[in-house]
Protein backbone atom coordinates (compact mmCIF):
# COMPACT_ATOMS: atom_id res chain seq x y z
CA UNK A 1 0.00 0.00 0.00
CA UNK A 2 1.49 3.31 -1.10
CA UNK A 3 0.39 6.26 1.02
CA UNK A 4 1.38 9.74 -0.07
CA UNK A 5 0.41 13.29 0.78
CA UNK A 6 0.79 14.35 -2.83
CA UNK A 7 -1.78 14.21 -5.62
CA UNK A 8 0.31 11.99 -7.87
CA UNK A 9 2.80 9.21 -7.31
CA UNK A 10 5.92 9.47 -9.49
CA UNK A 11 6.27 6.37 -11.68
CA UNK A 12 2.63 5.40 -11.24
CA UNK A 13 -0.63 6.40 -12.84
CA UNK A 14 -4.06 6.35 -11.25
CA UNK A 15 -6.35 3.95 -13.11
CA UNK A 16 -9.31 3.97 -10.71
CA UNK A 17 -10.55 6.12 -7.86
CA UNK A 18 -12.26 4.07 -5.17
CA UNK A 19 -13.32 6.99 -3.02
CA UNK A 20 -12.50 8.63 0.29
CA UNK A 21 -11.02 6.48 3.00
CA UNK A 22 -10.98 7.37 6.71
CA UNK A 23 -9.39 6.13 9.89
CA UNK A 24 -10.73 7.57 13.13
CA UNK A 25 -9.65 7.02 16.71
CA UNK A 26 -10.38 8.60 20.08
CA UNK A 27 -7.90 7.66 22.80
CA UNK A 28 -7.42 8.60 26.44
CA UNK A 29 -4.75 8.03 29.06
CA UNK A 30 -5.68 6.30 32.27
CA UNK A 31 -6.02 8.09 35.58
CA UNK A 32 -2.33 7.43 36.35
CA UNK A 33 -1.17 9.07 33.12
CA UNK A 34 -3.53 12.00 33.57
CA UNK A 35 -2.28 12.66 37.11
CA UNK A 36 1.36 12.52 35.95
CA UNK A 37 0.54 14.83 33.02
CA UNK A 38 -1.19 17.25 35.41
CA UNK A 39 1.84 17.32 37.69
CA UNK A 40 4.19 17.78 34.72
CA UNK A 41 2.12 20.68 33.41
CA UNK A 42 2.78 22.54 36.70
CA UNK A 43 6.48 22.76 35.95
CA UNK A 44 6.27 23.00 32.15
CA UNK A 45 8.17 21.19 29.42
CA UNK A 46 7.04 18.31 27.26
CA UNK A 47 4.04 16.40 28.55
CA UNK A 48 5.26 12.94 27.57
CA UNK A 49 2.05 11.20 28.63
CA UNK A 50 0.09 13.18 26.03
CA UNK A 51 2.83 12.89 23.40
CA UNK A 52 2.45 9.12 23.76
CA UNK A 53 -1.33 9.46 23.56
CA UNK A 54 -1.24 11.44 20.31
CA UNK A 55 1.53 9.38 18.69
CA UNK A 56 -0.44 6.18 19.33
CA UNK A 57 -3.63 7.84 18.08
CA UNK A 58 -1.86 8.95 14.89
CA UNK A 59 -0.56 5.44 14.24
CA UNK A 60 -3.92 3.82 14.92
CA UNK A 61 -5.76 6.31 12.69
CA UNK A 62 -3.31 5.57 9.85
CA UNK A 63 -3.63 1.81 10.40
CA UNK A 64 -7.41 2.06 10.20
CA UNK A 65 -7.35 4.26 7.11
CA UNK A 66 -5.09 1.79 5.29
CA UNK A 67 -7.22 -1.17 6.41
CA UNK A 68 -10.32 0.59 5.04
CA UNK A 69 -8.53 1.40 1.77
CA UNK A 70 -7.52 -2.26 1.43
CA UNK A 71 -11.13 -3.32 2.03
CA UNK A 72 -12.18 -0.93 -0.75
CA UNK A 73 -9.83 -2.72 -3.16
CA UNK A 74 -7.32 0.12 -3.42
CA UNK A 75 -3.58 -0.34 -3.59
CA UNK A 76 -2.66 3.27 -2.78
CA UNK A 77 -3.91 6.33 -0.91
CA UNK A 78 -3.18 9.79 -2.29
CA UNK A 79 -3.67 13.20 -0.66
CA UNK A 80 -3.40 11.67 2.81
CA UNK A 81 -4.14 14.16 5.59
CA UNK A 82 -4.46 14.18 9.37
CA UNK A 83 -6.83 16.14 11.52
CA UNK A 84 -7.05 16.23 15.29
CA UNK A 85 -9.16 17.51 18.10
CA UNK A 86 -9.70 17.00 21.77
CA UNK A 87 -12.54 16.26 24.13
CA UNK A 88 -11.40 16.98 27.65
CA UNK A 89 -8.49 14.66 28.31
CA UNK A 90 -9.22 12.53 25.24
CA UNK A 91 -7.43 12.98 21.94
CA UNK A 92 -9.10 12.42 18.59
CA UNK A 93 -7.18 11.90 15.35
CA UNK A 94 -8.60 11.24 11.91
CA UNK A 95 -6.50 10.23 8.92
CA UNK A 96 -8.13 10.53 5.55
CA UNK A 97 -7.24 10.40 1.89
CA UNK A 98 -8.38 9.18 -1.51
CA UNK A 99 -8.21 5.45 -2.06
CA UNK A 100 -7.02 4.71 -5.59
CA UNK A 101 -5.80 1.88 -7.77
CA UNK A 102 -2.46 2.68 -9.37
CA UNK A 103 -0.29 0.88 -11.86
CA UNK A 104 3.33 1.40 -12.78
CA UNK A 105 3.96 3.45 -15.90
CA UNK B 1 -17.84 10.15 62.51
CA UNK B 2 -17.71 6.51 61.44
CA UNK B 3 -19.57 7.44 58.24
CA UNK B 4 -17.01 10.09 57.34
CA UNK B 5 -14.10 7.70 57.88
CA UNK B 6 -15.90 4.99 55.87
CA UNK B 7 -16.49 7.47 53.07
CA UNK B 8 -12.81 8.51 52.97
CA UNK B 9 -11.63 4.88 53.07
CA UNK B 10 -14.06 4.04 50.26
CA UNK B 11 -12.78 6.94 48.16
CA UNK B 12 -9.15 5.90 48.69
CA UNK B 13 -9.95 2.28 47.82
CA UNK B 14 -11.82 3.39 44.70
CA UNK B 15 -8.85 5.55 43.67
CA UNK B 16 -6.40 2.66 44.16
CA UNK B 17 -8.64 0.29 42.15
CA UNK B 18 -8.86 2.84 39.33
CA UNK B 19 -5.07 3.25 39.38
CA UNK B 20 -4.59 -0.53 39.12
CA UNK B 21 -7.11 -0.84 36.26
CA UNK B 22 -5.45 2.13 34.52
CA UNK B 23 -2.04 0.45 34.87
CA UNK B 24 -3.39 -2.75 33.30
CA UNK B 25 -5.46 -1.17 30.52
CA UNK B 26 -3.36 1.85 29.53
CA UNK B 27 -0.85 0.10 27.27
CA UNK B 28 1.07 1.49 24.33
CA UNK B 29 -0.33 0.74 20.91
CA UNK B 30 1.41 -2.21 19.16
CA UNK B 31 3.20 -3.10 22.37
CA UNK B 32 2.71 -6.72 21.34
CA UNK B 33 4.64 -6.15 18.10
CA UNK B 34 8.20 -7.40 18.44
CA UNK B 35 11.07 -8.54 16.25
CA UNK B 36 9.38 -11.59 14.70
CA UNK B 37 7.17 -10.63 11.77
CA UNK B 38 4.16 -12.94 11.24
CA UNK B 39 3.83 -14.67 7.85
CA UNK B 40 2.12 -12.79 5.02
CA UNK B 41 3.62 -9.39 5.87
CA UNK B 42 5.85 -7.50 3.43
CA UNK B 43 8.41 -4.86 4.40
CA UNK B 44 7.75 -1.22 3.52
CA UNK B 45 10.02 1.83 3.54
CA UNK B 46 8.00 3.35 6.38
CA UNK B 47 10.00 3.77 9.57
CA UNK B 48 8.84 5.45 12.75
CA UNK B 49 10.93 6.58 15.68
CA UNK B 50 8.89 6.83 18.85
CA UNK B 51 9.08 10.39 20.23
CA UNK B 52 9.28 9.19 23.84
CA UNK B 53 10.99 5.78 23.88
CA UNK B 54 13.14 6.56 20.77
CA UNK B 55 12.39 3.01 19.61
CA UNK B 56 12.78 2.53 15.85
CA UNK B 57 10.11 0.44 14.15
CA UNK B 58 9.77 -0.58 10.52
CA UNK B 59 6.27 -1.11 9.17
CA UNK B 60 5.35 -4.41 7.52
CA UNK B 61 2.14 -4.61 5.51
CA UNK B 62 -0.20 -7.51 4.80
CA UNK B 63 -1.78 -6.81 1.37
CA UNK B 64 -4.55 -9.39 1.91
CA UNK B 65 -5.91 -8.09 5.21
CA UNK B 66 -4.60 -4.51 5.23
CA UNK B 67 -3.01 -5.07 8.66
CA UNK B 68 0.25 -3.42 9.58
CA UNK B 69 2.99 -4.83 11.80
CA UNK B 70 5.53 -2.60 13.54
CA UNK B 71 8.80 -4.52 13.77
CA UNK B 72 11.34 -3.26 16.29
CA UNK B 73 14.67 -2.50 14.62
CA UNK B 74 17.95 -2.08 16.44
Amino acid sequence: MIVVTTENIPGYRVVEVKGTTFGLIVRARGIGGDIMAGLRSLVGGEIKEYTVLLEDARKQALDRMIKNATAMGANAVVMCRYDSGNMGNMGEVVAYGTAVVVEQV
Amino acid sequence: MIYIISYIVFQILLFIILLIISKIKDKRLHQDHGEIVPPGFEPTNEVTIDPVSQEKRRVYFNPKTGDRYYKIEK
